[in-house]
């Protein structure tokens, strides 16, 4: 936050003009561990997508096996991930304890 | 492009909508890591693309993290004043919005969402709450039942459930947490003849999708209860929010259920109904209470009468 | 500026509180959210008559309390309409946080305050503590010592208000009962008239824009709510230039000329009453009858309390000899509000620093006669007289028990 503005050059009454400008906050320092996205495991439930609290799971459009289109898990935003753990705890293949589609490691510093 | 080596899963009907829809709510906001309001904020945009949405908060953790100036998470217009009155202050947008629509100023459809805490829908807010559902407004309200005033450091609420040990009803020699049974909202805003009322909870996704869809879709005044965990309040691990709530629904401690026009529908029953002592123990704001297995008992006697209560409505109203 | 004509006004006798409905009608606002309370209920009702009879276009919503009444009010106004309510005392003080709100979010609410004591005991009769109690919370605060200064106050208001230089919530205040409830005769102005010289109301960052998706109401650290507040506070501090300027040109279409406060029989006023609200009505009298006797005596009325016009009003005091304040209101534990401000006018402004004196009056609607009007400009006298006010200082007037 190293450019503060002064108090002429706010618009009146406190209001944020710019829609969604947290997303250049970074959250991702705070985490500890991180989840990896171990592609060739994952069924593109969108699970991980749908309950990520920091909507940094990152989706990316491709076709299934009969061409149909459809969306597809791609990676983590790791600048918001926050490393909660939700996505690796809820996902069904990991459930399903055969395969691990998303691991969860020890975050470097 | 992604090439999938193992079987891709079917999407349910829900899902395939949102993924293809804008989101409301962006990363980069200051709520705890495994908060799960950021899983519903994010919904608002996607249950329906026949209207656009304007938000309001009543002041609690969801809002003040999610709008430290400058920074707002917020990708749809979104307004809080202060932590009593969402609901009035969304009542003067929802009128100006008709106001303006009748002189023939405007010709957007819009619907109007207010969400708050247990604090600011339960004890605070309770006024406005019943003032703008009985006053008809078109407005969909919210709540994120986390059973406690969370952004000021978990004190008690009347949503807190019996025993919990929160900072204002602490353990202690004369004291075994929260006293007593948690107040009943949802059957409070059953009394303002509204047509759609429902008790949601964060890990059902479809569910929680249908019925805020039905609630905002819905010309008038609607309320949905959510249940929303919180990781320092519940003392929880930071992944277990989603288990939480799920394992809370599974002991019929929140029933999944909605009401239309006064007509019941039980959503969810648990294949196996789990003994309220399991998700208790799971918590650290209850673990105290393996010395009060009397408290337990009375818990669950409590959740025990709700849910006959339940069934009887279904049947009644069938 | 733009030339409105006046159309063809109408003398009607009217209260206080119906005359502030009429413009409220007459304005037309987008919504109004309010609740009732005595003495200010009248405007209320005569307002829902109009909405109910399909005059206005306005949505009105029936709130359930005053605390609700200002948060609809905020959040139509964010919405990007014209807003109006109208309050009194224990109403006013039920929203107090939002009034402070309202200001900071600059969204140009206007209210009709009727001036009530605020309770303790409760008392549904006129004193200024409620208006005075709010002082800080960054409204602008217009006084009016008869219904057609209140209902000229309120045409007036909008303009103000809505000002880009401006852009603050703004409270046309008017005495409970005295002018409220009583019938006067006063001109109403024609309804196009009144319109045209209003004008439309322009949208700031409406949250209704979903194209420009904006957020109202963010948290501030400790790195800028100063800043946001230093704006706010420079919006005050141009309405003093902008309450001239709409005056001037509401003078230019309707032929009545306001200014910050109005000097009554000033210029070689030795001894200087300074009054709000319907008091002055009463002053002015009792001036009139001392000039013939041969005191020189004049009044300084106020009409902009907030922003306070220090410079202006310094500068109108340089000649008095005593200048004696009556406050409605107390603060207790220190002088009123009023006389405070006055001091700091005149201690900054005055070249000549006349004596000063503090009253108080007229708290829960007790009277201040003609009579006790003449006892103190004669005691004002005798102090200019000695050089000093002396143990006549902060007296309460017309209290049993209490010599004057």
């Amino acid at each position: 936050m190293s450019d503060l503005k002064n108090w002429q050059d706010l618009p009146y009454g406190g209001v944020i003009l710019e829609a969604g400008s947290a997303a250049k906050y970074e959250t991702g320092s705070w985490r500890t561990w991180k989840p990896v996205t171990h592609r060739e495991n994952c069924v593109h439930c969108l699970k991980c997508w749908e309950y990520c609290p920091e909507d940094a799971i990152i989706l990316e459009d491709g076709r299934d096996d009969l061409g149909a289109p459809r969306k597809f898990v791609k990676e983590v935003n790791y600048f918001h991930c926050k490393g909660c753990g939700l996505c690796v705890r809820e996902c069904p293949v990991n459930k399903d304890g055969k395969a691990v589609a998303l691991g969860f490691v020890r975050d470097e510093v | 492009m992604s090439e999938a080596t193992a079987k891709l899963a079917e999407l349910s009907p829900e899902t395939k909508l949102m993924c293809e829809r804008p989101g409301t709510f962006s990363g980069g906001h200051r709520m705890c890591a495994g908060c799960p309001t950021g899983i519903f904020t994010k919904m608002l945009t996607r249950v329906s693309d026949e209207y656009e949405i304007v938000a309001g908060n009543a002041t609690g953790c969801l809002e003040v993290a999610s709008s430290i100036f400058p920074y707002t998470s917020w990708q749809i217009p979104w307004i809080h004043t202060a932590f009593e009155n969402a609901s009035a202050m969304m009542s003067g947008v929802e009128a100006c919005y008709k106001s303006l629509v009748r002189q023939g100023k405007l010709r957007k459809k819009l619907k109007f969402v207010v969400m708050g805490g247990d604090g600011g829908t339960y004890d605070i807010g309770l006024q406005s709450l019943s003032g703008a559902m009985e006053r008809g407004h078109d407005l969909t309200y919210i709540c994120y039942d986390n059973g406690a005033y969370m952004n000021t450091g978990v004190q008690r609420s009347s949503a807190t459930p019996m025993g919990a040990a929160t900072t204002t009803t602490p353990v202690g020699r004369e004291s075994y947490g929260r006293k007593g049974n948690r107040k009943d909202l949802t059957k409070i805003m059953l009394a303002h003849n509204l047509d759609y009322v429902a008790q949601a909870s964060i890990h059902d996704i479809g569910d929680l999708f249908r019925k805020m869809k039905k609630a905002i879709d819905h010309d008038g005044p609607s309320f949905i209860n959510l249940l929303s965990p919180c990781i320092p309040g519940w003392k929880i691990d930071a992944d277990m929010a989603v288990e939480s709530a799920r394992l809370g629904v599974d002991c019929n401690f929140w029933p999944l259920f909605e009401v239309e026009k006064g007509r019941f529908t039980i959503n969810y029953r648990p294949p196996v109904v789990k003994p309220v002592s399991e998700w208790v123990m799971s918590q650290g704001r209850f673990k105290h209470l393996k010395k009060h297995p009397e408290v337990i008992a009375a818990f669950q006697a409590e959740i025990d009468k709700k849910w006959a209560w339940l069934e009887m409505e279904e049947a009644r109203t069938k | 500026m733009k030339t409105v004509t006046a159309g063809t006004p109408k003398i009607v006798p009217i209260t206080g509180a119906g005359a502030c409905a009429q413009a409220m009608r007459q304005i037309n606002p987008d919504v109004v959210a309010a609740f009732p309370i005595t003495p200010s209920t009248q405007i209320v009702e005569d307002f829902s008559a109009f909405v109910a009879n399909g005059q206005v276009d306005t949505e009105f919503v029936t709130v359930e309390s005053e605390h609700s009444a200002m948060s609809a009010c905020i959040g139509a106004s964010a919405a990007g309409g014209r807003v109006m309510t109208a309050t009194s005392s224990a109403g006013m003080a039920y929203m107090w946080e939002l009034l402070y709100v309202a200001a900071s979010m600059r969204q140009p609410v206007l209210m009709s305050l009727v001036n009530r004591a605020l309770t303790g005991p409760i008392n549904i009769h006129c004193d200024h503590s409620d208006s005075m109690g709010a002082r800080d919370a960054g409204w602008i605060q217009l006084y009016s010592e008869n219904n057609q200064e209140a209902y000229d106050n309120l045409v007036m208001a909008a303009r103000i208000a809505e000002h880009p230089d401006v852009r603050l919530p703004l409270m046309v205040c008017q005495d409970g009962f005295i002018t409220s409830h009583s019938i006067q005769t006063m001109q109403l102005e024609d309804d196009k008239a009144v319109r045209a010289f209003v004008g439309p109301h322009k949208p700031y960052h409406s949250i209704l824009d979903t194209d420009k998706p904006v957020t109202w109401g963010a948290l501030d650290l400790q790195d800028y709510y100063i800043e946001h507040k230093r704006g706010q506070e420079q919006g005050m501090r141009n309405a003093l230039r902008v309450i001239q300027e709409v005056s001037d040109d509401f003078a230019r279409t309707f032929g009545r000329q306001y200014g910050l406060f109005e000097d009554y029989r000033l210029d070689d006023a030795e001894i200087v009453l300074v009054a709000i609200n319907s008091s002055a009505g009463e002053i002015k009298e009792v001036i009139d009858e001392m000039r013939t006797k041969g005191e020189k005596v004049g009044l300084l009325k106020i009409r902009s309390f907030r922003p306070f016009p220090y410079a202006e009003i310094g500068k109108a005091l340089s000649n008095a000899k005593i200048v004696t304040v009556l406050d409605r209101s107390a603060s207790f534990g220190a002088h009123g509000p009023l006389f405070t401000e006055i001091t700091t006018a005149v201690y900054n402004y005055s070249p000549n620093r006349p004596l000063l004196l503090a009253h108080t009056f007229g708290l829960g609607g007790r009277e201040l006669t003609l009579r006790h009007i003449e006892h103190i400009i004669s005691e004002s006298r005798i102090c200019l007289d000695k050089g000093e006010v002396g143990n006549r200082q902060g007296l309460w007037v017309n209290v049993r028990g209490d010599k004057l």
